[in-house]
């Protein structure tokens, strides 16, 4: 792995979240390109018309002492990153998107090997409100898996790969092996997710027994019966310093290995580092 | 260590393949999957017919003889993983279903070899119809070993500015960092503009696996021909306009060419 796009907002970055980019780089000796996205919303006062009839909002100005502060303030969250950043000795480049961060992250997805992303990242509290979390949407969009980054430093001594027999999820797992070819000794567990509960689960062990041996020394499967979903978050709740795969993000077309709404449920309720990608 | 399958008809095989799977052995760990198939998709049967005038089928599938050379080519492959030291595996799947079998057993390997001398050679010349709906259907990227081949020296790069190609590019990296050393070649087709799209992201990412690659614009991809005698034996990697329109691909000229010419190493991977 050679490139990793690492978002970042200035105005939120706190000393403890360069500490697992700073752990990806010295695990894969990448270059670490930071993309500082912001929030390019100007501060505005409203006008109302004045009329009785349609009194609602029909132009706004820009309230210039508020931008200029606001501005002022991103400058110097921005100084007091990259000096945090020195101090705790990584090594990276600074690109500044302007414009819609979700479609400039999409663009540098496709030059991209990997993008790591804080799960909290926001710019906007109001104006997310609207238009649904960044994060979920760089997701569903990105030409390149995503790893999402808990709130605290974790590792990777652990590897779980959920797996429901289907093309998305082995595309994960082997995006991820080839990104991380350096784990191979790492346990990994296989996490079955048995979505039809059927009496004979079709596994298909001889194959995938023959691509894990391939590629790692020790490896385990479990299979989660019941009401999936719960059982998963029963299952990764607890976990720490475990790295998650998972295929398929919120693209209609191809089987998803859950129902619309679980990864969401997983996203905000687990704390472990999560690898996301989909064919 | 990566998983390899090679995906072979149950009465066509031959140990052409070996050179290149030996090559490979030299500078890295693989495991390699024979994956032996029926002469023929009985559940497709009508829509691939056998082509007039091609060698056809030597024996009847599913007759003693059939069983017979299976048996013999299994004992072969073994034979020869053996000699190279190749740890190994033998999939027999002949059962009357070709394509189920090619996406289940490439869903659980890293590349599948396809010998395109010898695949389906009854349903026509490369690239015949079962040749596209495996390279269409596959579940991960394939490299098609040419007959007369010699093994690659280069690596040349296509590049259409497509999600796809990049896709294809991307792909081949992680999976062959071991040819970052070979002469590499990004060439972008076009006949009408000189600018390569999204050239400075394109380039940053290209230098941090390449160092050394060349960046070249194509005008007319029909004379590859004489393009491809200044970059001798090259390793071709080629993406699709998206995996549903793999065929779309296919019909324009250019690919269909290289696989028919039979003398170029083609990686080929799509989502």
């Amino acid at each position: 792995m050679n490139k990793v796009l690492w978002l970042v907002n200035p105005l939120q970055v706190t000393e403890m979240e360069i500490d697992f980019p700073k752990y990806i780089q010295e695990l894969t000796h990448c270059n670490l390109l930071c993309i500082l996205l912001e929030n390019n919303f100007y501060e505005t006062l409203p006008m109302y018309t004045g009329d009785p009839m349609f009194p609602a909002v029909d132009f706004s100005v820009i309230n210039s002492t508020l931008n200029e502060e606001a501005i002022q303030r991103s400058d110097n969250a921005r100084h007091a990153f990259v000096e945090m950043c020195g101090k705790k000795g990584l090594q990276f480049s600074i690109h500044n998107d302007k414009g819609n961060p979700v479609t400039e992250v999409v663009k540098e997805s496709r030059f991209a090997d990997l993008i790591l992303v804080k799960n909290s990242l926001s710019f906007n509290a109001a104006f997310e409100e609207l238009s649904g979390n960044f994060v979920k949407k760089v997701l569903g969009k990105s030409e390149c898996p995503v790893l999402v980054v808990p709130d605290d430093h974790q590792v990777f001594d652990e590897i779980c790969f959920t797996y429901n027999g289907g093309y998305s999820s082995l595309y994960a797992m082997r995006q991820f092996t080839y990104l991380f070819p350096d784990l191979k000794d790492v346990p990994v567990t296989v996490l079955f997710v048995d979505e039809k509960n059927s009496e004979i689960p079709v596994i298909h062990e001889k194959e995938l027994k023959e691509w894990l041996n391939a590629h790692y020394s020790n490896f385990s499967f479990k299979i989660l019966r019941g009401d999936v979903e719960t059982e998963l978050l029963v299952e990764m709740m607890p976990k720490k310093n475990m790295i998650v795969t998972y295929g398929a993000f919120g693209r209609n077309n191809i089987s998803r290995l859950f129902r619309r709404g679980s990864a969401d449920k997983v996203l905000e309720m687990i704390d472990i580092p999560l690898f996301i990608t989909h064919p | 260590m990566k998983k390899i399958i090679l995906v072979f008809e149950s009465i066509h095989y031959n140990n052409e393949s070996f050179d290149f799977i030996e090559a490979l052995r030299k500078i890295e760990d693989i495991f390699v999957t024979a994956v032996f198939l029926s002469p023929v998709d009985y559940t497709s049967v009508w829509a691939f017919p056998v082509v007039p005038g091609t060698s056809g089928l030597p024996v009847t599938p599913g007759s003693p003889e059939s069983e017979e050379l299976l048996q013999k080519h299994m004992a072969s492959f073994k034979a020869k993983c053996a000699e190279l030291n190749i740890p190994f595996a033998v999939h027999n799947d002949v059962n009357g279903v070709v394509f189920e079998q090619v996406r289940l057993e490439s869903r659980f390997a890293d590349l599948m070899f396809i010998h395109t001398g010898l695949f389906y050679a009854a349903f026509g010349e490369q690239p015949n119809d079962y040749l596209k709906e495996v390279m269409h259907i596959a579940e991960c990227p394939v490299v098609l070993i040419p007959p007369r081949g010699t093994l690659p020296q280069s690596i040349v790069l296509m590049y259409d500015g497509s999600e796809s190609s990049m896709f294809a590019i991307r792909q081949f990296a992680y999976i062959f960092p071991v040819l970052k050393s070979l002469t590499s070649t990004l060439i972008y087709v076009d006949h009408k503009s000189d600018e390569i799209p999204d050239q400075s992201k394109l380039k940053e990412w290209m230098y941090s696996w390449y160092p050394n690659i060349q960046f070249e614009i194509m005008r007319d991809e029909k004379n590859y021909h004489s393009w491809f005698q200044n970059h001798p034996n090259p390793f071709i990697v080629t993406g699709s306009y998206g995996r549903a329109a793999i065929v779309e691909f296919l019909k324009k000229s250019f690919l269909t060419d290289i696989i028919n010419d039979q003398q170029y190493f083609v990686f080929l991977a799509h989502k």
